[in-house]
């Protein structure tokens, strides 16, 4: 049986259906070959051109409406039925998730090439030496002779070849630089390198690490360094870090000067670390001694430059908070997975 | 070396606050470790009166005696001391009192008297001091008075720590205080005059060489003294025991003038002093006891039949001074440096003497040093005569560097003046006249104008000169390609999810030996090592790595995933050469934990040598071991090659040696990081826009047939539209090995047919056939 239908009538019917089944008795009802609206198109031959246009354009509008609303409710309808569905599919998010499994570089090697980016944006090319080194190179070359007090500061590794000892330091790579560069200018070189010294405490380990900058040009003078170190330590450290410089000795050197970094962990007003003194030493340096121009190769007379050199260890646990530096090398891998992340250093 | 702030006045007009000095002594480059303070403990010390002595009751040895002390209080204290009667004045140490050798006093019971404290004698306090076994004090101070104050006050010690430069001079109170006065402006006490050497015939040199300047002086001293107070607490502040005044005012010397002095009992002398070459195989019975086997190399102070001592290190028990010594014959000598520094290094002898001859001392002080000591003895009317005497040799020449202030100017970087320059030499105790710089004669550092210049800046303070930046030509820096490899190796390893590890690069030799592959050269030993186990260089990485792993897994069980990029070094004739070496490390371990993970196998290792090779453009090749080092599982490892040389191996290490590590299985790869290898560029070419068919065959396959002979079979075939090949699945059933491949087919042309498709599987199944190799029906 076919009941007329009004559009107020259609509106409710639809907003009151709750299932799909519904809709598509309502769509056969209506717009069906036998529906209503289908059946009253059929009947418009009966009636007078006049009637029939206007009947047969409201029964066209009656339809198109009929079929937005039946659409539109049947979205909305599969929309919750789909809804429900997923919901049933909920996980617990909280539950740990699949970590990207990317490895880690060590805290060391991430340090060494923060400094060394540092240097090569300073315009330090990078250099390397041999770390079973000649005695010559590591010693004599640098103003060490046999039998001078300085060879006691830094016991040596030696090994079974005649003559070749473990660098006890990185400082030959200048002299090896020098000889490279054959007498030209600049000599404009940075070299990160592993050294070894018979020491083994609680400040020092056998094997460490060292960088050696070197700077050769005509009229460089200590101003120079000075004002070089406290760029590159500004660099390197953050540019408000205190820093000071204080007169001290190193046999390759000429004037000789230390560098010290206000105490991380005190902040100045002394502590252990810092032996109560708010200070620091990151680094030595000096002017490249006139004994060791001439054994790379250039003449004193002509030539100056700077030279300095620093403990990496120093940097890192500067960088990350450290206070024991054997940790770093003992490779527990538990310690090495908390250097995540070093903030903006590394 | 410890510096006494009390010492210092001595030799300083005014004497400058503590903090003042500190500043000072680090603008002169003397850095100092510490600061502490000296005669604190006895500050509770304090000067009493007894007032009664009687005996104790339950002991023969003991008495009861009560002391006055400055508050009015009676104190009564048991002692076992002979002396200490009414009206003797006593240093009393109350209950708390820390005592130099460490102990702190308390309330003793002793055989049933209580007994606050102590009264102490002058070995407890750590002096010297005549009389009895209490030290009964006569000076005029009213009761109450403390120990402190009785020896004037606490005193500030500096540790200073002196490098070798400046070690070669400021060994010396008066150096450092005439330094200080230079840069704070405050004017130093006259130094004492020349002794007048007589030239008596009691010492001869053979050797000026060595001994270029010589004094000795005979002296009798009276019997039964002990050393001035004053003299004593500055020795003690310093860390020096109080033994004889003969020996103290050498001490007092040695660190007032910086020149090492010897006294010699003359009784023991016999004939003249004679500074020789020792004769092979001469002995000498030391102060320390022991006994001395001399070379030609060493200088000795001898008298006419024997040695009495080595020269400027160290003095023979048998010359020595005794407590009963009165008659001194005093050493003030100049030695060259060199040969007591080789002497002190070749006997083990590093003394206060030899630290100071060994680096070089000031020759003017032989002369000042008869005078001093007769000044400090004389004084404390321990000083009987003054006898014969002599000084041989003469003073070095002095040197002279040329005054070249514009060279100055331009090693400092600074615009200061001739005259500023000048001033700061002069007052540094060099003579600039016209162009020239005469140097002091104790400066042994100084050669050159680089050392004049630090000296000039060390006058004015390095905060002083300007921060520049060099000018000049600026040239692009460079990374050296070759370590950049390694570089590139580092950062590919860890992006396929590796943990870097650095180990050291000290190893056991024989624990080397095991993990060694191909032809062997030598290890570099270490001649000497700190440990056993580091008595040579690695010449291969892995150990270093398993030890890692054994580390770890002994303190945690965990998978373990590591890498490192080292250094290895091998003996080649006279040279040593080191190599980098890549070194792999994968535990085998069941995966454990949600969400779940696939179980690592060596799969993943020689994956890892597939995608190293791929990822650095290396022509890396796994291939079989033709010789299969026992430290491998022989059925799970394949040599690395590239260019027809090995350089290295991925596999399983032996369980048998895995499990030493903690581990069940393990991964090991290994591979020489090449410097010299070409590194191929990928070339991607345009991929095609034609669709691409897939086709999976499922095979049986004979266990003697290995995967790569599949996969060269079917490259044998030339398809040139078969894009890739891979395995989807393997597993074994009754049948044998099922193996799933996927081959897909792409033309850069045109849409392959399916019938093209058909002909490029009947044409791969034929061949396949061929080895035995069947479509699983």
């Amino acid at each position: 049986m076919v009941e007329p239908i009004s559009w107020p009538d259609v509106e409710r019917l639809i907003a009151e259906a709750s299932s799909t089944e519904q809709l598509k008795q309502f769509r056969v009802a209506w717009l069906g070959k036998k529906g209503w609206i289908t059946a009253q198109m059929k009947e418009l031959g009966g009636l007078s051109p006049e009637l029939r246009r206007v009947r047969g354009a409201e029964l066209n509008t009656l339809r198109n409406h009929v079929a937005t609303a039946l659409d539109a409710k049947q979205a909305l309808l599969e929309d919750a039925a789909e809804h429900e569905k997923l919901l049933r599919e909920t996980l617990d998010l909280t539950l740990p998730g699949r970590t990207p499994v990317a490895g880690l570089l060590h805290p060391m090697t991430r340090v060494r090439r923060r400094i060394e980016d540092i240097a090569l944006r300073l315009g330090f090319s990078l250099a390397y030496g041999p770390q079973v080194e000649s005695e010559w190179y590591n010693f004599e070359a640098l103003n060490i002779p046999k039998g001078h007090p300085a060879r006691d500061m830094q016991d040596t590794f030696f090994v079974d070849v005649p003559g070749l000892v473990l660098r006890t330091h990185t400082s030959p790579v200048q002299i090896r630089s020098m000889q490279d560069r054959q007498g030209a200018l600049p000599v404009k070189v940075f070299a990160p390198g592993l050294v070894y010294r018979r020491d083994d405490d609680a400040t020092h380990v056998p094997m460490f690490q060292q960088v050696e900058g070197l700077w050769l040009d005509r009229h460089i003078s200590l101003g120079d360094l000075l004002g070089t170190l406290t760029e590159w330590v500004g660099e390197l450290i953050g540019p408000e870090v205190a820093t000071r410089f204080r007169s001290s000795y190193f046999p390759f050197t000429e004037p000789s000067v230390e560098m010290d970094v206000g105490c991380a962990i005190c902040r100045g007003s002394g502590c252990r670390i810092c032996k109560d003194t708010g200070w620091v030493e990151i680094l030595g340096s000096g002017m490249v001694h006139p004994a060791v121009l001439k054994n790379g190769g250039y003449d004193p007379d002509q030539v100056s430059g700077f030279a300095f050199g620093m403990g990496m260890e120093r940097v890192a646990m500067r960088l990350f908070g450290l206070d024991d530096l054997r940790l770093l090398y003992q490779n527990d891998l538990r310690y090495l997975e908390r250097f995540q992340s070093g903030g903006d250093a590394v | 070396m410890i510096l006494s702030h009390r010492w210092l006045g001595r030799h300083l007009s005014t004497l400058p606050d503590s903090d003042t000095v500190q500043r000072g002594l680090e603008q002169l480059g003397i850095e100092v470790a510490q600061r502490t303070l000296y005669g604190q403990n006895f500050g509770m010390v304090e000067l009493v009166e007894v007032v009664s002595r009687s005996p104790h009751p339950q002991s023969d040895h003991l008495a009861l005696v009560e002391v006055s002390r400055g508050s009015g209080e009676i104190t009564q204290i048991v002692t076992g001391a002979a002396n200490g009667f009414p009206k003797d004045r006593l240093w009393y140490a109350p209950p708390g009192t820390t005592l130099p050798d460490g102990r702190t006093l308390g309330v003793r019971d002793l055989r049933g008297i209580a007994s606050p404290g102590m009264l102490l004698s002058s070995d407890e306090l750590g002096y010297q001091w005549l009389g009895g076994d209490l030290w009964v004090w006569d000076g005029p101070e009213p009761l109450g008075t403390t120990f402190l104050q009785g020896i004037g006050g606490t005193d500030t010690l500096y540790d200073l720590e002196l490098t070798p430069n400046i070690a070669q001079y400021l060994q010396s109170v008066r150096h450092i205080a005439m330094e200080l006065g230079a840069i704070l402006g405050i004017e130093p006490i006259d130094p004492p005059s020349p002794f007048p050497y007589r030239s008596d015939p009691i010492a001869e040199i053979e050797d000026f060489s060595r001994c270029p300047l010589y004094g000795l002086v005979a002296m009798t001293l009276k019997p039964g003294q002990v050393s001035p107070l004053w003299m004593q607490s500055l020795l003690r502040a310093v860390g020096h025991r109080i033994i004889h005044p003969a020996v103290d005012v050498t001490n007092f010397v040695l660190w007032d003038l910086g020149e090492p002095l010897h006294a010699f009992d003359a009784r023991r002398v016999r004939g003249r002093i004679r500074v020789r070459q020792a004769y092979p195989g001469e002995t000498l019975s030391l102060l320390d006891g022991q006994l001395l086997t001399l070379s030609v190399d060493d200088l000795v102070i001898a008298d006419a039949d024997k040695v009495l001592a080595l020269a400027g290190v160290m003095g023979g028990v048998d010359s020595g001074i005794a407590p009963d010594t009165k008659e001194v014959l005093l050493e003030c000598a100049h030695f060259s440096a060199p040969g007591i520094f080789a002497s002190s290094k070749r006997h083990g002898l590093a003394t206060d003497a030899a630290l100071h001859f060994g680096r070089g001392t000031d020759p003017e002080a032989v002369y000042q040093s008869p005078s001093l000591v007769i000044g400090v003895l004389g004084a404390a009317g321990i000083l009987d005569k003054v006898g014969p005497s002599a000084l041989l040799g003469g003073m070095p020449e002095v040197r002279r560097i040329a005054f070249e202030p514009e060279r100055i100017r331009q090693i400092l970087g600074v615009l200061w003046s001739d005259e500023k320059i000048q001033d700061a030499l002069q007052h540094l105790g060099y003579v600039v006249d016209h162009q020239t710089v005469r140097v002091p004669l104790y400066r042994h550092d100084v050669a050159l104008i680089q050392d004049l210049a630090e000296d000039v800046l060390r006058f004015y303070g390095l905060e002083n000169v300007p921060l520049t930046t060099p000018k000049g030509e600026t040239h692009l820096a460079q990374r050296d390609s070759k370590m950049a490899v390694g570089e590139h190796v580092r950062d590919v390893v860890a992006a396929f999810g590796y943990e870097e590890v650095f180990t050291s690069t000290f190893s056991r030799a024989a624990s080397q030996a095991d993990y060694l592959t191909g032809a062997q050269a030598s290890a570099v030993g270490v001649t000497n090592p700190l440990r056993d186990d580091a008595s040579s260089l690695r010449q291969t990485i892995l150990p270093s790595l398993l030890d890692v792993v054994r580390y770890n897994r002994a303190r945690h069980d965990r998978p373990i995933k590591i890498f490192e990029v080292g250094s290895v070094f091998e003996k080649e004739g006279d040279a040593v050469q080191e190599y980098r070496e890549l070194g792999v490390v994968l535990s085998l371990d069941a995966a454990v934990g949600w969400p779940s993970r696939v179980d690592p196998c060596i799969y993943d290792l020689t994956g890892l040598v597939d995608g190293l090779s791929r990822r650095l453009g290396w022509p890396l090749v796994r291939s079989p071991f033709a010789d299969m080092p026992a430290f491998l599982h022989p059925g799970r490892a394949q040599q690395i090659r590239a260019d027809g040389r090995s350089l290295g191996y991925v596999g399983e290490l032996r369980p048998s040696l895995a499990s030493k590590h903690r581990v069940r299985q393990l991964g090991v790869l290994v591979l020489r990081v090449p410097e010299v290898l070409a590194r191929l560029a990928s070339w991607p070419g345009r991929p095609s826009r034609f669709p691409e068919v897939q086709r999976d065959l499922s095979l049986v396959v004979p266990e003697n047939i290995s995967y790569a002979k599949i996969v060269d079979t079917i490259n044998q075939l030339q398809v040139s539209d078969l894009q890739s090949l891979s395995a989807l699945d393997r597993f074994r059933g009754d049948f044998g090995v099922s193996l799933t491949v996927r081959l897909t087919f792409q033309s850069p042309d045109e849409t392959l047919k399916d019938a093209d498709v058909d002909q490029f599987i009947s044409n791969i199944i034929k061949a396949l056939g061929a080895i035995g190799v069947e479509p699983r029906q």
